[in-house]
This record gives structure tokens, sequence and C-alpha cells, in this order.
């Protein structure tokens, strides 16, 4: 089972609360102002039946009591909140058993009953009909007005409710009310005003009550029902006294104290009596004398009297007649009149007939307004409580226009606008109704409004701004966007002109661009920065006239949009294009700006200042470029800039000659770039620089004459060199050859004349001009290699050096050298060129082991980075390291010619040969240790 | 009377020439030798025409050794004529010079020299090159048939 905490803690307060009760012995008792049951007296003490009730059963009970004054209806809130803990005169209804808890013992009976001046006679209910009756708000009676009485008995009336009798009898003074609906003790209350004097009608017998707030003990409750019950069973307690006291209830058992009273009242009765017959004959006789006295005054008033009459018949002949103007006016006016009296249609005129879709008066005569209406009105409310509203106030108020839904006999439904005028007609109160069918007039004003509503709609919700103006820019209108971005009302903007708002730079092309809206066609376009609440904004508008037939403007209609972002940014992007003009200005280069489009074309200062001329020299077009460069080279310019154009190329640049103002052509390098496209990529805007470059050019130009004549010269030098390697090789072989020759003829044939020691010196001589012969074969090849071009190709090295050795070493040597051929990788080079340099360095490395047992000679090579490199390494005699960078210059040796044959140009050739290779030799050495050649080759073919 | 030459040398350096003549004469081949010592004689002799004018009964060479260094007319000139007469370019020539230039040997190929030789510096060596030239030429070669000329 689940507990509700909320409920433990309510039934703990109640307990708390019931015990505060018992121990304090208070109870609050609420009262009000409803003598004589209940009210303050003169000395505002309580006072009344039930509080000489609870007060004798509070001092029997032994209770305290506090009393708490307030109107009833606030009492009935009270009781039930717990600001006091009994109400007393609370009549049982079911409603209330929901909130309160009733005392099982009737305090007393009561009943209602109608109370009404003089002038109204009530004797049945129907009666009533019609009738304004006034009760107490939210009383008992109130409630049985409204929810029994008509029900019960048919009848109908209207309701007016007051705050005490006070404003209820004074309703009834001055007419406001007809009756005023209390219960029985009302009759005995001093509120009473002797004007109001009780009808035979008497309704709605009710028992009333001691009620309680639901938390006081139901204890107390049960003691002063057990203490009412022994009152109300004694007679002559204090309850009957009371009783007695209040209702002036005589009570003839009672006590004999009022028999004599009465006797006693019988007797000065008598006495009075006689004296008063007495004095009444006495004047009897005066009066007959002054009667004879007034007859014949009477007698000569008559005929004044008749005179009178007679003027009055007149009088109302022409009333008559007059009366009958007007009825005429009334039944054949097209608006529809009745007249209505006491809630019925009592007279009508033809278009009142029509109105409702009746052919004859009687049809509406006696029908009430609300029986020709549907049940309720378009605002919800009943017709029938509506209508008898409306009646009320055209009474209580004067005129009354209003509209109304009427139900026509076939069932439509029309919409009428309603004149109700309260009239007097024949002494009586009578209601004019004037009724004007205004069912097309509130179409009208339906589509009217859902057109206007789908308009609001648009421009409230749209943010652009909407404008409506006078010719004077007074606006006429602006939208909700409008108001909010400039944070004014409606009523702060309307009529007020626009131009104060706009920022002062901004006022005179902004009334320049709207006096375009005169002309056709009529529309303008402008930018203007405008004061809102985010500060200054600057806002785009589109403003269109509005014309009248003669095409004169009377209106503008301005449609706005915050373009500040958009300002912003090209802001920013002329403030960049500033930034770097100003940086291309301190380079001393030009700049242009060509608009494709238009063929305007932007030069700067700088652009003008390289060619001398002034600012205002030349226009600003692209024309004034194209007959500035030199026609020799304008073809080669435009077709550069046309392959930019066709977007073959990134950037356009080019280098060409333009007329100076001086008359001389200087040259210009000119780079530029399409920096705007369309949509379609057709380029619209193109920019670029001038840079004067003619120094450069001269520069260019006579170092590009001087390498050419170097070039002659080298070549010259070259022949020269080459007709002289010639002829060494020619003639300086032929002394040699004789040298040798006939050196050899001469030991031969002349043997037998010379001596050894001549003969050795024979030897001498030829073994020297073999050497000769030797270092000019060797010096040509060197100067060769210098000379002629190197054709790469891809060498075979393994095969190279093979050959090589087979080629170098003969029968005898090989079984005597070992050659270890390692791994050798190919290369890109001239063969033949290469196969010297393997020849030299082999046949090097040959000749310096030749003396060694084990001639040992390693050949290998390897790939190290974008390098091959090759090495030679031998078992040799060796070198001092320290002479390792002499061993490739020319005619350098190392040893001495009687060592080791050679000329010493073997190295350098090889040397020379790889530094043509865009290569590198070196050599490593010991003494007797060996010596390693390397010589490295680049990887890849860069000749 | 006609006599049969055997070989022409055409060699400015008269002591080259001794030397030329000693080596074919140790290999027995001087007696049919003519020795001129430039371009322009080679030619008059070869045309029998200037000093050589009376010597129209001559045979032609067997073999001709041409220097490529001359007066007048160089080597490479006088082998151009020769080998453009269809009368006398069936003669061998043997081009002798002093060095191996690239550029000589390629030339003389292009106008049709028979052999190159780079006269040695060593004596023993000119003699062993001689002697082998003129067993070739003069020995193993076939000459082109009389009846042709």
């Amino acid at each position: 089972m689940r507990i509700n905490p909320a409920k433990y803690l309510l039934l703990f307060f109640c307990i708390i609360h019931a015990g505060v009760i018992q121990a304090s012995d208070l109870l609050r008792v609420g009262i009000y102002d409803n003598p004589p049951k209940v009210f303050l007296d003169d000395n505002n003490q309580p006072a009344g039946l039930f509080v000489d009730i609870i007060i004798h059963i509070s001092k029997k009970e032994g209770f305290r009591i506090e009393y708490i004054y307030d109107s009833w209806s606030n009492h009935l809130d009270n009781l039930s909140e717990g600001r006091i803990d009994i109400l007393v005169d609370v009549a049982y209804s079911e409603e209330r058993a929901a909130k309160y808890v009733f005392s099982q013992v009737p305090v007393i009976e009561s009943w209602v009953q109608f109370f009404t001046s003089s002038g109204n006679i009530i004797n049945e209910i129907n009666d009533l009909n019609y009738k304004s009756i006034a009760v107490l708000r939210e009383s008992l009676q109130h409630n049985f007005l409204r929810n029994e009485l008509r029900e019960k008995f048919d009848v109908d009336f209207l309701i007016r409710q007051f705050d005490d009798y006070e404003q209820a009898i004074d309703a009834i003074k001055q007419n406001r009310a007809d009756l005023l609906l209390a219960d029985r003790f009302f009759y005995f209350s001093p509120r009473r005003d002797t004007i109001l004097i009780p009808t035979s009608l008497i309704l709605n017998p009710v028992s009333l009550f001691f009620a309680y707030n639901q938390s006081v003990d139901q204890r107390i409750i049960n003691n002063i029902d057990i203490s009412l019950g022994k009152l109300k069973n004694e007679p002559g307690s204090v309850y009957y006294q009371s009783l007695n006291k209040w209702l002036e209830i005589y009570e003839p058992d009672e006590s004999r104290i009022y028999f004599y009273l009465i006797l006693a009242l019988a007797g000065v009765l008598i006495v009075l009596s006689v004296w008063l017959i007495v004095k009444l004959y006495k004047r009897l006789i005066q009066r007959n004398r002054e009667l004879k006295f007034r007859t014949s005054v009477l007698e000569s008033a008559n005929i004044m009297l008749e005179e009178l009459l007679e003027e009055r018949r007149k009088t109302e002949e022409a009333a008559k007649q007059s009366e009958e103007a007007f009825r005429s006016l009334f039944l054949k006016s097209a608006d529809a009149f009745s007249l209505l009296k006491s809630g019925v249609f009592v007279d009508c005129n033809d278009a009142a007939i029509y109105f409702f879709g009746f052919k004859k008066r009687e049809e509406l005569l006696g029908k009430n307004p609300w029986e020709l209406s549907p049940e309720y009105q378009p605002d919800g409310a009943k017709s029938y409580e509506k209508a008898r509203k409306v009646i009320t106030k055209t009474i209580d108020e004067g005129n009354q226009r209003f509209e109304w839904r009427h139900k026509k006999k076939n069932g439509e439904e029309v919409d009428a606008e309603v004149v109700l005028t309260l009239i007097f007609f024949k002494g009586e109160e009578v209601l004019h109704v004037s009724l004007r069918d205004i069912t097309e007039r509130k179409k009208m004003e339906k589509n009217l409004r859902e057109s206007e509503g789908r308009y609001r709609l648009l421009v409230e919700n749209i943010n652009d701004l909407v404008i409506k103006m006078d010719t004077q820019g007074r606006f006429l209108f602006v939208s909700p966007s409008y108001c909010r971005l400039f944070g004014k009302t409606q009523e702060e903007l309307l009529n007020k002109t626009f131009l104060p708002l706009v920022h002062p730079e901004d006022r005179d092309a902004t009334e320049r661009e709207m006096n375009k809206l005169h002309n056709p066609p009529y529309t303008c376009y402008l930018e203007q920065r405008a004061l809102t609440v985010e500060g200054w904004r600057w806002i785009a508008w589109n403003d269109t006239a509005v014309l009248d037939d003669q095409e004169n403007v009377i209106e503008i209609i301005g449609v706005g949009r915050d373009i500040t972002k958009q300002k912003e940014a090209e802001f920013e992007l002329r403030e960049n294009e500033k930034r770097w003009m100003l940086a291309l200005a301190g380079t001393g280069d030009g700049v242009w700006d060509w608009n494709l489009v238009t063929n305007q074309t932007y030069y700067s200062k700088g652009w003008k200042d390289m060619l001398g001329y002034d600012i205002n020299d030349l226009e600003n077009n692209y024309d004034t470029w194209e007959k500035l460069v030199h026609p020799d080279d304008l073809s080669d310019v435009l077709n550069t800039i046309n392959e930019h154009l066709k977007g073959k190329t990134q950037a356009f640049v080019a280098e060409y000659r333009m007329l100076a103002k001086s008359g001389k052509y200087k040259w210009i390098l000119d780079r530029g770039k399409i920096i705007e496209k369309d949509k379609k990529g057709k380029p619209l805007r193109m920019i670029g620089t001038h840079s004067d470059i003619t120094l450069y050019k001269e520069s260019q130009l006579y170092l590009e004459d001087r390498v050419a004549l170097r070039t002659a010269q080298m070549e010259a030098v070259n022949k020269e060199l080459e007709a002289f390697s010639y002829s060494v090789s020619h003639d300086l072989r032929a002394p040699l050859r004789a040298i040798t020759g006939f050196t050899k003829i001469l030991s031969s044939q002349y043997e037998k004349q010379f001596d050894d020691e001549a003969r050795r010196l024979f030897g001498i001589v030829s073994d020297n001009a073999t050497i000769m012969d030797r270092l000019i074969t060797d010096l040509l090849e060197f100067s060769r290699i210098g000379r002629n071009s190197i054709k790469r190709v891809e060498v075979d090295m393994t095969e190279m050096v093979n050959e090589v050795i087979n080629e170098l070493v003969d029968e005898e040597q090989k079984g005597k050298i070992e050659f270890i051929i390692g791994e050798l990788p190919n290369a890109l080079a001239d063969k033949t060129l290469l196969r010297q340099v393997w020849v030299n360095i082999i046949s090097n490395a040959i000749k310096f082991t030749a003396a060694r047992e084990k001639p040992e000679i390693t050949i290998g090579g390897e790939i190290s980075g974008d390098k091959l490199v090759y090495f030679v390494r031998d078992n040799g005699v060796g070198f001092k390291s320290e002479y390792s960078h002499k061993i490739f210059q020319v005619f350098n040796r190392l040893h001495s010619a009687d060592e080791f044959e050679g000329s010493g140009v073997g190295l350098s050739i090889a040397h020379r040969i790889i530094l043509r290779h865009e290569g590198n030799i070196w050599a490593t050495g010991k003494p007797g240790k060996g010596a390693c050649f390397r010589f490295s080759l680049p990887v890849s073919n860069s000749d | 009377m006609k006599v049969q030459v055997e070989i022409l040398l055409v060699e400015d350096n008269p002591y080259d020439a001794e030397l030329t003549i000693r080596a074919l004469r140790q290999n027995n081949l001087i007696n049919r030798v003519v020795h001129v010592t430039d371009g322009e004689d080679a030619l008059d002799y070869l045309y029998a025409r200037g000093k050589f004018s009376n010597n129209t009964e001559n045979q032609p060479p067997r073999v001709i050794l041409l220097d490529i260094k001359l007066p007048k007319i160089s080597g490479l000139e006088v082998l151009k004529t020769l080998k453009s007469d269809p009368g006398l370019k069936h003669i061998p020539v043997v081009m002798l010079t002093s060095s191996a230039q690239e550029r000589d040997i390629v030339e003389s190929y292009n106008l049709g020299t028979n052999s190159y030789i780079v006269k040695p510096v060593v004596f023993e060596k000119l003699v062993e090159a001689i002697k082998e030239l003129g067993y070739y030429w003069l020995i193993l070669n076939q000459p082109y048939p009389e009846e042709f000329r």
C-alpha cells in the first residue's frame, strides 16, 4: 500500500489545530450584518438571535469566543480556509456540506420572501416576469433565484446583486430594482426601510445551521448540538427569549404581565378615542362653513377648467396628427424598426417583418428578441442572457448600439447592428429597436481582416525593412522590423521624416538619389548610414514611387536591408588594397588595375613616374598602355596576356619596352594576374605591377655582347692551340726520329769504329729521344681532352676493366699479378675517355707493383649516395700521403725516372677526364704499403 | 726505257725520307723507289707533267707512301686528287704520318686511303713497319690487272 505523506501531514496538523482550540477554549465566530439574526449593534457589539444563542452555549460549555466581522461572502471563504472556526446562520446545501461541517441540530427555520415598494403588486409567481430583483451577492437567495425559481416556475426576471441590504434598498428606492428577495428575518430587521413591504410570496423553506471549519474538533460540535437541542426543547429558555426579543413574537402563555399590559393599553385607547371624537365633531362644523365658500370658488374654477379642457383637446388632436406622421415614418422606413415592451415585440414596421423573413406583422409581434436569435451569440454568450443584460443596460444607462446575430424564420443567420433607445410611449417605458443588416459588411470586414492578416504576417516576419512615406519623406507606414532596428515605436515614427536618422554625410547623396523617383522608371537604389539601436549601420534601400493617374508621385515605398557586413568587408578589401599599393609604392614599382569589362584602367603614380609622365598626362584606360608599348614588342606581350586570359598560365609575366616621356624606350618587367571572374569564369579584372628593368636589361645585353666576344676569342685561341698541337705532333717528332734513326744507323753500321763506352752513349741519346716522343704524345693527349666534347653513354665497367687488363698485361705477367675484381656498377660516361682513365690508373698500379714478389691489384666500385665510386688498390711501392695532392699535377712525378718509366702525365690525364665528367679523383698511400686510387662519377645524367 | 716503279715515296723531310729508304733497303725494296719531296711533284710525277713530262713511259707505282704534311700541296689533297681520278684511284695509298692525330686519320680514310701508318720514332720499329708494309703491298697484294687500266 502506498502511503501518501501529504495526507498524513495534513492529519497531523488537524490534530494539533483541534488541540489548540480545546486548550485555549477559544472559538472564532464569524459574524456579519444580517439583523436581527446577527449584526453589530449601535455600540459596535455583536448582537442578534444567533449571538444570544452562541453566547449562552459558550458559557455553558466553557469556551471563549472571538468575533470576527466580515461580509457574508468573505466569511464563506474565511470558514473554508480556517480563518474562522464557526459561522452562524448558514443554510444547508450539498455544495456547502462538501466544504463545511454542519451542526446536526438546526438553529431555526427560515424561508425567502419578496419585499417591494408600495407601487408593485405581487400576488403570484407570474407577477415576477420581467421584474428586476435585488439580492445579496452570493447569498442563498441569489442561488435560489438563479438556479431554482426560473426553472421551477418558468418565470423570467433580472437579478441584481448587492453587497448589503442598504445598497439594495437604495436601488429599489431609485427604481433600479423592482423587488428585494430576502429571508423572512429581514422583515424584523432595523435595516428594513418602511418603504419595503413584504409580499405574499413566500418560498423555499430552509433550516439554518451553525457551520464549522472542517478542522474543528467533532466533540465540540457535538457538545454545541446537545446544548442547542436542550435550549430548543425547553420553553422559556434563552432560545425562546431571544426569539421573542428579536422577532417580536407574542406568546400569551408566557406571562400575565403581558395580559395586564394589554388591558391598560385598551383603557388608554378608549379615553383617547372619546377625546378624538369630540375634537373631530368641532372640526366638522367648521369644515361645513368652509365648504360652502369653497363651492362658489369651485364653480368659477369649473368654467375655467372647461376652457382648459377645450384647449387640451386641440393639443391632443395636433399630437395625434404628429404621432400619425411619425408612425407613418416608422412604418415606411427602410431600416427595420420595432418596439419592445417587457422583452416582447409589440410593434414593428415592414422592414422589420422583412428582416426576420416573416410575411405578416402578427408573426413577429409577441415574440422575444432571443427567440429570433441563435442560442449563442458569436462571442459565446447565451443570446437570452445577453439580450436581458443589454435591455437592462439601456434602461439604466440609455441608448445602446451593438452588433447582434439574429436568426430568420428560415433559420438563416444574419448579423445586425442594433440600436436600442428607451422611449416613453403612452406613459410606458418602451424600447425602440433599430436593426440594420450588416452581414455583407461583416463578410467584407472578415475578408479585409484576413488579407490584412496575411500582409501583416509578411511585413512582420521579413527581416527586410519596409516603409511607406509621402513625398516630403514623412513616414506613413513603418514595418515592425524597422521599428525594432531603430528602437522606436510606430507612433513615434509616423508622420516624422526619415532624414534625421540618416548620417549627415549621406544626406545629400540620399536626396540626390531620391530625386530620381520623380522620373521613369520611378525607382532608385541608395546606400546610407542610419542611426539604429546598434549604432550607425549601412542600409541599402530600393525605393519605388507610387504614382497617381497623372504620373505624379504620391507615395514612396522603400524596402531596406542592413548591408553593414558587406560594407565592412568591402572596406576591409579597400584597406588591404591601399596597404599593398602603399607597399608597392615603396618599392618604386608601378601598379595598374584593368577593368576588362569597361577597359577603364587605373595607373598608379609610380607607374606614370617610371616613364616620366605626370599624373594628368595619361588617360586612365587600356589604350594608354597599348600606345606606349614598343611596336616590335606589342604582339608578343599581347600573346602573353591572352595566354593568361585563356587560363593557360598562372600569371602573366613579360619584359618589353615602353615609350617614356623623354622619347626614349624603357625596359619594363610587367607581372599581372586576374583577380576577379564572373560566375562563368570570364575574367573581369586584372591587376599587375611594372618594374623598371632598363638598367638590368642594358647590363644584360652588354654582358651578352661580352660573352659572345669572349666566346669568339676563346674559339680563336682554341683553334690556334689546335694548330699548335698539330704542328707539334708532326714537326717535333721528325727531329726525334732523325736522332734515333741515325744514332741507330751509326751504332750498327759503324760498330767496329766505336768502343763500348761510345755505344753506351749512343744508347743514352736514343733513349732520351724516345722519352721525348712519349712526352709529346702525352702532352697532346692531355690538351686534346680539354678541347673535345664528351659523349656520355652507358658503360659496362666490368667489361671495360677486363679489356683494359687484357690489353695491358702480357701472358708472362698474367701469371704473376693477381687481379681481384669486385662489383663494378655501370656508369654514364664518354667511353673513350673513361677507358683512358682505367688504362692510366691500372697501368700505374702494374708499374708500381712490378717489383713485388706477389703483385696484387684489387679493383671495385659502389654506389654512394648520388655518386659512383670506383677504386684501384695495389700492394706496390706506395707514396707518402703528404704528396697525394701532387700526384695528379702534370709532369709531376713522385718517383725518379730511373726507378719507374713514365712522363708524369698519365694521372693528370685521368684527373682531367674525371673532372670533365663532374666527378672527382683522389689517392691515398703509404710508402712500401701500396696505394689506392679512387674516382667518382655522378649517378645521373647531368650533362 | 720503261721502268717499273714499285713505290712512290712522297716525303718532304730528308731525314725521314732517308730513314724510310734505308728501311726499305734493309728489306730489299729500295731499287723500285721514286722519292719526291712535295705534293706538287707527286702529282706531276703521276700525271707525267712539269719536270716529269718526259717520263711518259713510266709505269704507275704499285704503292704510294704519302706523308700528310707536305709543302705546296698537302698529302690529303694529293690523296683526294688520286682517289677522285678513275685512272689512278686503284693505286694503293699508305698514309705515313708523324702524329696519331685523330682528325688526320678520319680524314684520310674518308678520302679513300688504303692504310695509315704512324711513323715510329724508334728506327727498329720503323724498319719493321716498312717491311710489313712492303711485303703486303708489293708482294701479297695482287696489282690491278694491266689490261683494265
